[in-house]
């Protein structure tokens, strides 16, 4: 053992003990003998899936996890958790983990060694680094995110970098910044603790989101009146909890919110006091539209809203005037407290802007907002699709803490943080996921511009739209170049050129931030098995090799490495080189250096101790008098924000029209781009099950998940099924214009679609319903819609 | 177990027929409360009821029905042959008298209780077929706990929480059985379950060697319909932790007791 391996496990058991005194004082100073304390330790840690952001307590015995409870001091979870919580420590250990860097030659994968791997990298990347892009994730910690930005876009000079949270919630990004000017959520969670309404758009919170559902019904156990009105295009397990369910045609979302608009409007029940005092209106110019569209009267807004009459909104919805009549009712009596919550099924649209922009303007203009309860609340799906990609910026268009590389003073900002010569950063936005994909797959000689991608935490083999277009024609094109980070082997890594072992979760120290705009931290707590490392070590690896092979965007202005980290002496550490990667904690040095660009767009964060003191803190994180931090839980509002003036109720400070007031737009319904046909009848939505998260790589690894939903599955209503003689359990083609997929058929399953619509589950690596999906998306936010496209059912004969 | 006082026949007799009163009062009222909860759903014509899967578990829990079928009187067993009502209030178990006290009996029931859990602290996975779109036909059995045919629906541990699935998930369903769905075989190694607390002194009270949390009613597992080796010999007794010390907390400060800071006594070898 190296001397400097034995330093790092003196520190690290230095470490372990400071936490545990930390953590457990009654322990240590009950005159127990030391023998007594009890070999499980246990420690904080934010849940590995979805963007609720629950916290855990982890129990390590022996170096490894072997136990996980709901952490009772969380505000978000209060010690409850979802069945995929209570299993997330079972997701470390699949026997099939990747353990060794994996290189392809012909047709087969050799294990060779990290250096040679990074190697690799670097020399891909220098022989042209205006062809090489980088894909990330929701899933990335703000350190991970932060450090790929930083590479991309102040080393490389280029911006094609971007998530796999544009398929995810960029919709919910661009309606956030038309209405208010700034991205993210006003609300939080307890806003669901004292609403008297829910409204569910398009949204299924009883499988997706567990523990907030919980959270909102469970206050019925306690004798509390809670209201839930599921709009939805099927019936799930949060129709079963539902007072009203409103079943619409796909797409009808747009035309229910402009239908309560146009109800308030023509009844004269909106708040007028407040949409005087705090709203504009605007809509989308005549022509070569903008996100910020142009400003119009009340008057002219008016003329066009009035078109959705009830009649109108029935005939483009397919629900009721009495239940259009009824969602008026509620919004216009303003002492109830109305929450709507969204997620997928407005976001993944080909109008997710608008409808986005019209759920919060229905919220506007009736006065339901920012008193707790009255909320519009996105929700997102990832555990950091908030904290990494929406707040550092690891988009396409996007810089740290709001800025946007189109603005010159955004760049220059960031290369002042940053250290760097003026101009480095370059001003034309990358390649959005669907065009950086079909670039890649496009061969050169065609015009496809990108032809090495670097993968890390996602699995885009299986979660992109249209796989045939956008991922399937990788084979074959051998100058092409796919490098792919993961824990597992994965529809992705199939056509990888080189596979990197990854660490994942509570084996490396981490930053998420949930949906509520808390940011939340945790310490590494097992080793990685074999050589698999850090994603952030591997980012910085790369940028160190790039600087050996005398690539000049790896220095600052002053010659030093773009990742310079000092420790407590001043001394340079080589966190590049793996055995020194853990000597500091580089999580914290590199969150120091972000959270200065984060206040600029009032996202303050704390330094990165308050988080380790904390269940997670929701920005911004404002210092105190006495030098205590506060959180925000309500934005904009008065009696919370301490950045609205004294004595003002509200204000939108970061307004697009620059006097604090927030946008009530108006969009036109526009039908979808592919509706059912003779040829292909059925309507085809996609989304999850409560047992496995995203595509599966991990909850497929745990024997209680994988036993409970072995298996995609399509649902068809039973009338259907008769009519195409098919029972379930048949196999059968789900097929589209661009692919198929084979599927067993379930009627009256998890899920109940009506006639004429069925639903396909996209965890199954076996049977990918993103062969048949559609790469349509949204012309803002380059969102695609994954819940609507026509397709066809073929029974399989045998 | 002669020397318990509440092994009577008459008392045992006073047991049944208030679980029979509180099962039939459960069935009555939820099928007037929980079918009701949720918006019904148009019937199709056709309503094919999917064949609910049933998975003999190794203590042979009785399948739940759901409303619907104990409204239409076709309840059904494992071997999916109705039982007649008179046959449930015959074979209703008898209570505390079956209480079993030896350490083969614990530790056999130690080892089915882990058969459900990833370990020790898991919400267990559910031993029968559900339906998977209603949570509220759970607490007809598991609301107040029911012994049947010598089978043992136990009580919920912990209140307030309505969404049972979001927690406990069985078997898939019929049209979806055929693999295990596991992409790999998993190296995992959970917490096991305690085998008992802790004693400072020969016949002192065991110290509670698990958490407290979701586990707030005692009685699910140490009460009447609790589980064999576990149950306990005076459930006249309410107040649980008045002589159980609860000791492990899972890393909560303020809240992680050491067993000493109750059991102060000396040390005792327990034989």
């Amino acid at each position: 053992m190296s001397t400097a391996t034995n330093r790092r496990t003196l520190l690290k058991a230095a470490a372990m003990s400071a936490a545990v005194a930390a953590l457990r004082p009654g322990l240590l100073h009950a005159g127990e003998p030391a023998t007594d304390l009890p070999s499980l330790t246990w420690a904080k840690a934010p849940c590995r899936f979805c963007g609720t952001g629950c916290h855990v307590q982890v129990g390590v015995e022996a170096g490894r996890v072997v136990a996980i409870a709901g952490d009772r001091e969380a505000e978000v979870n209060k010690g409850l958790l979802c069945v995929k919580g209570y299993h997330v420590g079972m997701v470390l250990y699949g026997k099939d983990r990747l353990t060794q860097p994996l290189l392809r030659r012909g047709d087969q994968h050799v294990p060779i060694s990290w250096d040679e791997a990074i190697d690799v990298i670097a020399r891909r990347i220098v022989r042209a680094p205006e062809r090489f892009a980088f894909y990330g994730s929701g899933q990335w910690t703000i350190p991970e995110g932060y450090a790929a930005q930083k590479l991309m876009k102040g080393g490389l000079s280029n911006n094609h970098i971007d998530p796999n949270a544009r398929l995810c919630m960029a919709s919910a990004v661009t309606g956030f910044l038309a209405t208010y000017g700034v991205d993210e959520p006003a609300g939080c969670y307890d806003d669901l603790d004292a609403c008297d309404v829910v409204i569910c758009w398009g949204n299924n919170p009883a499988e997706m989101h567990p523990v907030l559902f919980s959270r909102i019904v469970d206050r019925r156990s306690r004798g509390q009146r809670v209201r839930l009105i599921d709009i939805g295009t099927r019936r799930t397990r949060t129709t079963d909890q539902a007072d009203n369910y409103l079943e619409m045609k796909p797409h009808g979302d747009v035309a229910i919110a402009l239908g309560i608009l146009a109800l308030l409007r023509a009844q004269g029940s909106w708040d007028r006091s407040f949409v005087d005092k705090h709203c504009a209106f605007r809509a989308l110019q005549a022509e070569n539209t903008t996100l910020q569209g142009e400003a119009i009267t009340f008057e002219t807004w008016s003329e066009r809203i009035a078109a959705y009459t009830p009649d109108v909104v029935e005939r483009l919805a397919g629900i009721s005037q009495d239940d259009l009549q009824m969602l008026a009712k509620l919004f216009a009596d303003r002492s109830l407290r109305i929450t709507s919550l969204w997620c997928m099924g407005v976001n993944q649209h080909t109008m997710g802007t608008a409808v986005n922009s019209l759920i919060h303007g229905v919220h506007l203009f009736s006065g339901h907002f920012g008193r707790p309860g009255d909320a519009p609340t996105s929700l997102t799906g990832q555990p950091s699709a908030c904290g990494t990609v929406r707040e550092v910026g690891t988009l396409a268009h996007a810089l740290p803490g709001g800025r946007l590389v189109a603005k010159p003073e955004h760049r220059a900002q960031c290369e002042e943080a940053w250290n760097l010569p003026e101009g480095r950063i370059n001003p034309k936005p990358g390649h959005h996921t669907v065009k950086m994909w079909e670039q890649f797959t496009t061969p050169a000689a065609d015009g496809g511009d990108i032809d090495t991608i670097f993968v890390q935490v996602t699995n885009p083999g299986q979660t992109l739209p249209n796989l045939p277009l956008l991922f399937d024609r990788k084979q074959g094109q051998d100058d092409k170049f796919l490098i792919v980070a993961d824990a597992y082997p994965t529809a992705t890594t199939r056509l990888a050129d080189l596979i990197l072992p990854a660490a994942m979760w509570v084996e490396k120290n981490g930053i998420f931030g949930n949906s509520e705009r808390r940011t939340q931290q945790w310490f590494k707590m097992v080793d990685p098995p074999g050589q698999a490392r850090d994603d952030c070590w591997m980012t910085i690896a790369i940028a160190h090799r790039l600087l050996e092979l005398g690539h000049p965007g790896m220095k600052d202005k002053d010659g030093r490495f773009l990742f310079h980290v000092e420790d407590e002496q001043g001394n340079v550490v080589p966190i590049w080189q793996w055995e020194h990667y853990y000597d500091v904690n580089v999580d914290k040095a590199l969150f120091e250096e972000y959270r200065q660009l984060t206040r600029m767009k009032h996202k303050d964060l704390a330094p990165y101790e308050e988080y380790v003191k904390a269940r997670g803190l929701r920005w911004p994180v404002v210092q105190q008098p006495d030098g205590s931090w506060r959180e925000t839980r309500f934005r904009f509002s008065g009696f919370d924000d301490p950045y609205v003036a004294d004595g003002e109720d509200f204000d939108f400070y970061h307004s697009t029209t620059g006097d604090g007031r927030a946008q009530i737009w108006f969009h036109e319904y526009t039908p979808p781009p592919e509706v059912p046909d003779e040829e292909y009848p059925f309507w085809l939505c996609t989304g999850r099950v409560l047992e496995h998260w995203h595509t599966g790589t991990m909850t497929r690894r745990v024997a209680p998940l994988a036993s409970a939903m072995p298996t995609a599955y399509v649902e068809v209503h039973p009338e259907d099924a008769k009519a195409l003689g098919l029972v379930d359990g048949n196999l059968v083609y789900v097929e589209s214009r661009r692919g198929r997929v084979e599927l067993p058929v379930w009627t009256r399953g998890r899920g109940r679609p009506p006639q004429g619509s069925v639903f396909v589950p996209f965890f199954d690596e076996m049977r990918l319903v993103n062969e048949a999906t559609l790469h349509a998306h949204d012309p803002f936010s380059k969102q695609p819609d994954y819940k609507k496209c026509a397709v066809r059912l073929r029974r399989i004969q045998g | 177990m002669d020397t318990a006082p509440y092994t009577s026949d008459g008392l045992a007799r006073r047991w049944k027929s208030l679980l029979l009163v509180a099962v039939l009062a459960l069935a009555v009222i939820g099928n007037v409360v929980g079918l009701r909860a949720g918006v019904p759903e148009k019937r199709t014509g056709l309503d094919v009821r999917e064949e609910r899967p049933v998975i003999a578990s190794r203590t042979g829990a009785l399948p739940a029905p759901s409303y619907a079928e104990v409204g239409a009187g076709a309840i059904r067993s494992a071997s999916t042959a109705p039982i007649p009502w008179s046959a449930w209030t015959a074979q209703l178990a008898a209570p505390a008298s079956s209480a079993v006290t030896s350490l083969e009996a614990r530790r056999a029931a130690l080892a089915e209780r882990a058969s459900r859990r990833a370990f020790n602290g898991a919400p267990p996975t559910v031993p029968h077929g559900i339906d998977g779109m209603n949570n509220t036909s759970c607490t007809l059995c598991h609301g107040q706990g029911v012994g049947i045919e010598g089978r043992t629906a136990r009580p919920l541990p912990h209140a307030d929480l309505g969404q049972c699935t979001q927690c406990h998930v069985a078997a898939a369903p019929a049209p979806l059985r055929g693999s295990s769905g596991l992409l790999a075989p998993s190296t995992w190694k959970g917490k096991p379950a305690p085998e008992q607390g802790r004693r400072a002194y020969l016949g002192a009270p065991p110290a509670v060697p698990h958490t407290l949390a979701m586990r707030e009613n005692c009685a699910a597992c140490h009460g009447l319909h609790g589980w064999p080796g576990m149950q306990t010999s005076h459930p006249e007794r309410r107040s649980c932790l008045q002589c159980h010390a609860p000791t492990e907390d899972q890393g909560h400060p303020g809240r992680a007791l050491p067993a000493s800071y109750f059991l102060r006594a000396p040390r005792v070898e327990d034989r």
